[in-house]
């Protein structure tokens, strides 16, 4: 038992909007607010009479020890985010985490930059979290539709980390993809490891920028997912080594988190 | 303390509930999150000859009280599951079951020579009723001659026992296990999956990857049952029963249905646990019930 995973019915501490159709969520569940490390993830499950059927992973944005609860974001997609949103305080729901192996930032880390698109910033707030302790020189990239889906802004000013914002509509910050600004704040960031979060174009185009500046860069990646553990091999991803061998890896067990040059990028 | 233990087949069982195949890999993955041994056992991951990378994703979505899944047997191949999988899950004091697939009859015939002289492998479940794959699969569980084939040289190539699973997809399942059972099967299993999709109506198109999957969950119990115990009054042979189990109650359904043993499969996607809260449901019921041993409920509901 080296990671003893427990589903609990976890309680709903607070739920509340923080953007037209994305919600906070935190939950009860001291166990992995003790445990989870930055980039884990949980799967919940908020259905009564069994809709939906299966959980949802979301990524752990941030946790409190104090109160023993872990808090996500999401975003209303479906019928299973919409019964989540519905949610209220003192409701239960099915919870397993924390599941999946996070950001591995090295011990000897100096600078990092972290990029998030969208709702992808959530599992990297714990990584922010975690880099300001090690003393690593870090700066952020943050991209959004418009201004009022840049999400996590209050934490991150706590935080003081140096920031470039960008939206699609140029309601805050620069207008324009983050992607545009990347390459220039590679060649003179002397930057020894991206991490990222965000949709699956926006990380594709960090990914082979990073690829043509030789910087690490870590991805945390989203497939439907079955059960979240690592049995049912649903949620996979295609994957390469050194010698251009395929292989499938499954997202929840083996990721979410991947070097971005292992994985296959399909346009 | 009613017993739980069962034997069918030549296959001993602390108890009668096992995971199902596709369900929990090769035993890794849940022992991590609970003893592996206190499962009756494990029909491991369908493995082929060689290693598979299976179907393009989405390989999930939801279902009415269920999910479709279309991995199409993701597997390291044969020779990995003889070298790095079986020698690891072999050291739990469960019983294991390797369940294997193929496009031909001398594939599962090779596959079953090589298990065979694995030591303490408990059997061998034969799998002809895999609905996401082009080659073989369904297509040898739902034609009787084909089915029998298959396992007529499953039957020459191994002493393990022999369990074949098979598919709901069929007009007579009781046709494909008499057929199954005269070629040397030593037990049954079922259900496999039911054939089934989804269309994605935002983008117009099938959702899944492999545009049809199969169903499982509760969704699909009550089918199950009934296919249960039609088989369990057509052969001599042992059934296995599975489709939807989630409490003990349902895992007693398919036992006084006539099935020896029962196995779990996507409620342990939605709960690791749910297999062993269905063994604890189980010895409670017995208990409340005053029945001594699970033996006596065995076909219970027969006529």
């Amino acid at each position: 038992m080296n990671n003893a995973i427990e589903p609990i019915a976890a309680e709903v501490l607070s739920i509340f909007p923080v953007a037209d159709g994305i919600y906070e969520l935190e939950l009860a569940a001291p166990k992995a607010a003790e445990q989870a490390r930055p980039g884990q993830f949980a799967m919940l499950r908020p259905g009564a009479g069994g809709k939906p059927y299966l959980g949802r992973p979301m990524g752990i944005y941030d946790r409190d020890l104090m109160r023993g609860s872990i808090s996500i974001l999401f975003e209303v997609h479906g019928a299973g985010t919409r019964a989540m949103a519905g949610l209220h305080e003192g409701d239960k729901l099915d919870l397993l985490a924390p599941l999946g192996n996070g950001f591995t930032p090295a011990a000897d880390l100096r600078r990092a930059l972290v990029i998030g698109g969208g709702i992808g910033v959530a599992p990297l707030y714990p990584l922010l979290c975690q880099l300001k302790s090690q003393g690593v020189e870090t700066e952020i990239m943050l991209g959004a539709q418009c201004g009022e889906r840049m999400l996590a802004l209050e934490r991150l000013v706590r935080l003081g980390i140096p920031t470039r914002l960008y939206t699609d509509d140029g309601t805050m910050g620069k207008r324009g993809y983050l992607t545009e600004d990347l390459p220039e704040v590679l060649r003179y960031g002397r930057f020894e490891q991206v991490f990222c979060c965000g949709p699956m174009p926006m990380m594709r185009a960090v990914a082979n920028i990073c690829a043509e500046y030789r910087t690490p860069c870590q991805v945390s990646l989203e497939e439907r997912m079955g059960c979240g553990f690592g049995i049912c091999v649903c949620c996979v991803v295609d994957c390469q080594d050194a010698e251009g061998n395929i292989s499938k890896k499954r997202v929840c067990y083996d990721g979410p988190v991947f070097d971005s040059q292992e994985v296959v990028w399909h346009a | 303390m009613p017993n739980l233990a069962v034997e069918f087949a030549g296959i001993k069982a602390k108890n009668p509930v096992f995971t199902a195949s596709g369900t929990c890999g090769f035993g890794r993955e849940l022992n991590e999150i609970f003893p592996i041994e206190k499962l009756g056992g494990m029909m491991l991951k369908g493995t082929t000859l060689q290693p598979r990378l299976g179907n393009p994703t989405p390989r999930v979505a939801e279902a009415p009280s269920g999910v479709i899944n279309c991995v199409g047997l993701q597997n390291p191949g044969l020779q990995n599951v003889l070298t790095e999988q079986l020698p690891w899950v072999l050291q739990h004091d469960l019983a294991i079951l390797q369940n294997i697939a193929g496009s031909e009859p001398a594939e599962y015939a090779e596959m079953a020579a090589a298990l065979d002289k694995v030591p303490g492998l408990a059997g061998l479940e034969v799998n002809i009723s895999c609905p996401n794959v082009k080659a073989g699969g369904m297509a040898h569980g739902s034609d009787p001659k084909l089915a029998a084939a298959v396992v007529s040289a499953v039957r020459e190539s191994t002493k393990l026992p022999v369990v074949v699973k098979l598919t709901p997809n069929v007009t007579d399942v009781s046709e494909i296990a008499r057929a199954v059972e005269a070629a040397g099967a030593d037990a049954v299993s079922l259900v496999n999956t039911f054939l089934a999709m989804v269309i994605d109506v935002k983008r117009r198109r099938p959702l899944l990857g492999n545009v049809m999957g199969g169903l499982s969950g509760p969704a699909i119990r009550p089918i199950a049952v009934r296919m249960v115990w039609q088989v369990a009054q057509s052969v001599k042979i042992p059934v296995i029963g599975m489709g939807g189990i989630e409490t003990g109650e349902d895992a007693l359904q398919f036992i006084m249905a006539g099935a020896s043993a029962v196995a779990v499969a996507a409620a342990t996607m939605i709960n690791p646990l749910a297999p062993l809260r269905i063994i604890e449901e189980m010895d409670a019921w017995l208990e409340t019930e005053g029945v001594a041993d699970i033996n006596e409920l065995i076909g219970a509901a027969l006529p």
